[in-house]
């Protein structure tokens, strides 16, 4: 099973940014810096835009390096902290769902 | 105006792009809730002063119950699914009476639904038979009201890899991909623009390498790749073919080229495989002068704006400079491989129309009447940042081996900037070169958008206190771009290191070199009698502002 480190999952989630700052207006499109808050307090995304992320995201990893793994999953809704506030955070919690090697 | 979208799927993403799509047209988007399209089609919009207009997409099992049972492969019962498609045509009809403008997506099977396979067009049981019936019955019950247009779903669901999008329809209920989203952006912006009568009207094409492959100025009519037994030429006539369709729904189109006119109408007159011909065209620039300055002009003919316009070209900096001079004016990127020339001419949005009168079909006879009356007017716009902006870059360097085949080429092909055309071998070139009083040189252009490649020859010969111009060839590709006068720089400080007092350039005429006559006049060169042009050589020739010249080595001034 392939795997990938947390630099090529934030290049991944940065591609998929561009998608998402497509259907933003120009002052809300999100800065691809690892520190652009995209989910909690402060965050950019609507749920729907969100899931629209990650669904792409999905199928990034899966169609580029080869990751299969699912990420729209309770964890997202559940009470409490979310499982990543930034997109660095989203690049960590996507290397840290990889099944062991 | 207000843009609504109605929808029996979560149609958020839509509005999105739509919001934030390029349009000529300023719309706010706003979404009814998903699902419950009756309710919405009931309801009329909330007219207050804006204007309103709206798209309604729906799915077919949802709006018409019968066709849901057929999708579950129960019998179809067609005379039902008719009966519900009328049922829903009525509500349509009511919903649009107060807008000026109702956007209705035609039905399509979901994504990869393969029916009945082979059968699936058999009247009575198929459904992609079923669904196109109920299609038709659609488009003969609106047919009544004229704000109501259809837009064709299945071109959306043909635009990517991939129409259906299944976990964010188990998620958010949205069922199709981003590219079918972005298809369906793309049709209601143009249609909402074609509605408001902002369709583009007219294409200026481009001759040489456009709309036939080659350049007429070199090789003649009947040296262009036009139809024929040739990949190139049957895309280039093909390419002809699809423009002399569109003319005939209302799209006009017209001429700017960089050729002699003469040259150019004769080929459009007398080439065999010409599917378009002189009376196919509303009007035409066809000279020397600056691309963005004719379509002005040409535009000011043909009494159309900058915003009824599209211009076709293969050359980029052609149309980097149009796009630059005249920014109303459409300029798509353009393919350069002419196999590609139809796809991108029918990837344009922007003739859609909201209608079609006789009028529309016969414009192309009132423009060359119109044409006929008129005299010409051309306005003035300045091409100096242009050619500024372009950032040429000239490299010269002594002709030798390396570069020989290039040079005989140019040598032996190049017909309209050339001053005495003359027909030399490799070798005959080289040991004209070899004479100490003698200086070929060879140059090769480059700008912001590429390289040129080896595009010009210049040949001296010293003759007592004067230096003769024996050679000055440039190819056509390049004229116009200030090359003409970095030459005559180069050769007049030729000129002074060798001590020459006085630079000489004799015109040889022939029947295609008077844009090199042109040139010369345009230069500043002293032109006597017989064809001779000199330039007193105490003085400098001015360099282009903004051209770089670069001398390798081997060349007289070039660093040590």
């Amino acid at each position: 099973m392939p795997r990938i480190d947390r630099d090529e999952a934030l290049d991944i989630v940065r591609g998929c940014l561009a998608l998402v700052n497509e259907l933003l207006p120009p002052e809300r499109r999100l800065s691809p810096s690892p520190d652009t808050v995209v989910l909690g307090e402060g965050g950019s995304l609507d749920s729907l835009a969100l899931i629209d992320l990650l669904v792409n995201l999905e199928e990034k990893l899966a169609s580029g390096p080869g990751v299969r793994i699912q990420l729209i999953d309770d964890s997202l809704t559940a009470d409490g902290e979310p499982p990543f506030r930034t997109l660095g955070d989203l690049a960590d919690w996507i290397v840290a769902r990889q099944p062991p090697a | 105006m207000r843009l609504t979208l109605v929808s029996d799927f979560n149609i958020e993403l839509l509005g999105r792009y739509l919001a934030n799509a390029p349009s000529p047209v300023k719309f706010s988007v706003s979404v009814t809730a998903f699902n419950q399209v009756p309710q919405a089609l009931a309801a009329p919009l909330d007219s207050g002063t804006e204007e309103q207009a709206s798209f309604v997409w729906t799915r077919a099992e949802s709006v018409i119950p019968s066709f849901a049972e057929a999708l579950a492969f129960k019998p179809a019962d067609a005379a039902a699914c008719l009966a519900e498609t009328d049922a829903f045509a009525e509500a349509l009809l009511g919903f649009a009476k107060a807008q000026r403008c109702c956007l209705v997506a035609s039905w399509v099977l979901p994504p990869g639904e393969r029916g009945y396979g082979p059968l699936d067009w058999r009247l009575g049981l198929g459904l992609a038979g079923l669904v196109a019936q109920m299609n038709l019955r659609l488009a003969e019950r609106l047919a009544r009201a004229g704000n109501i247009l259809i837009l064709d779903a299945s071109r959306w669901m043909a635009a990517g890899a991939r129409a259906d999008a299944p976990k964010m329809w188990f998620t958010t209920k949205v069922p199709y991909s981003h590219a079918v989203l972005q298809g369906a952006a793309s049709d209601v912006t143009a249609a909402l623009a074609a509605d408001a009568g902002l369709s583009r009207r007219i294409i200026i094409l481009d001759l040489d390498n456009t709309l036939w492959g080659g350049v007429v100025g070199e090789t003649g009519w009947e040296g262009l790749r036009l139809g024929g037994h040739d990949h190139i030429g049957e895309a280039h006539e093909a390419f002809q073919l699809a423009l002399k369709a569109l003319s005939r729904r209302g799209v006009q189109l017209a001429l700017a080229s960089k050729n002699e006119e003469s040259t150019a109408l004769e080929a459009l007159d007398r080439h065999p495989a010409m599917a378009l011909r002189r009376g196919d065209f509303a009007g035409w620039r066809i000279n020397w002068g600056d691309k963005a300055a004719n379509i002005a002009a040409l535009l000011d003919d043909l009494r159309l704006g900058q915003d009824a316009a599209v211009f076709i070209d293969d050359e980029p900096a052609e149309r980097d400079r149009v796009r630059t001079a005249l920014p109303g004016i459409l300029v798509p990127e353009w393919p350069s491989d002419p196999a590609e020339f139809i796809p991108a001419l029918r990837a344009l949005r922007c003739f859609d129309a909201a209608s079609l009168s006789p009028e529309d079909r016969e414009r192309t006879g009132f423009y060359a009447a119109e044409r006929s009356r008129r005299e010409s007017q051309t306005s003035a716009v300045s091409s100096e940042d242009w050619l500024l902006r372009l950032g040429s870059q000239v490299r010269v360097e002594p002709v030798a081996g390396a570069n020989i085949k290039r040079v005989a080429q140019l040598f032996n092909k190049t017909n309209q900037l050339n001053l005495s055309t003359r027909r030399l071998s490799e070798s005959q070139i080289l040991d004209w070169a070899s004479s100490p009083e003698r200086t070929l040189l060879a140059l090769s252009v480059s700008d912001r958008f590429g390289d040129m490649g080896l595009t010009g020859v210049i040949g001296l010969e010293r003759s007592g206190k004067d230096m003769l111009v024996t050679d000055f060839i440039l190819s056509c590709r390049i004229m116009g771009r200030r090359v003409e006068q970095a030459m005559l720089h180069l050769a007049v400080e030729h000129c002074q290191r060798r001590g020459a007092e006085r630079l000489l350039a004799r015109y040889l005429p022939t029947p295609r070199n008077a844009p090199t006559l042109r040139v010369l006049r345009e230069s500043g060169l002293s032109e006597s009698a017989g064809g001779i042009f000199s330039w007193d050589c105490g003085r400098p020739f001015p360099k282009p502002e903004g051209l770089t010249l670069s001398l390798a080595q081997g060349v007289d001034g070039a660093p040590a």
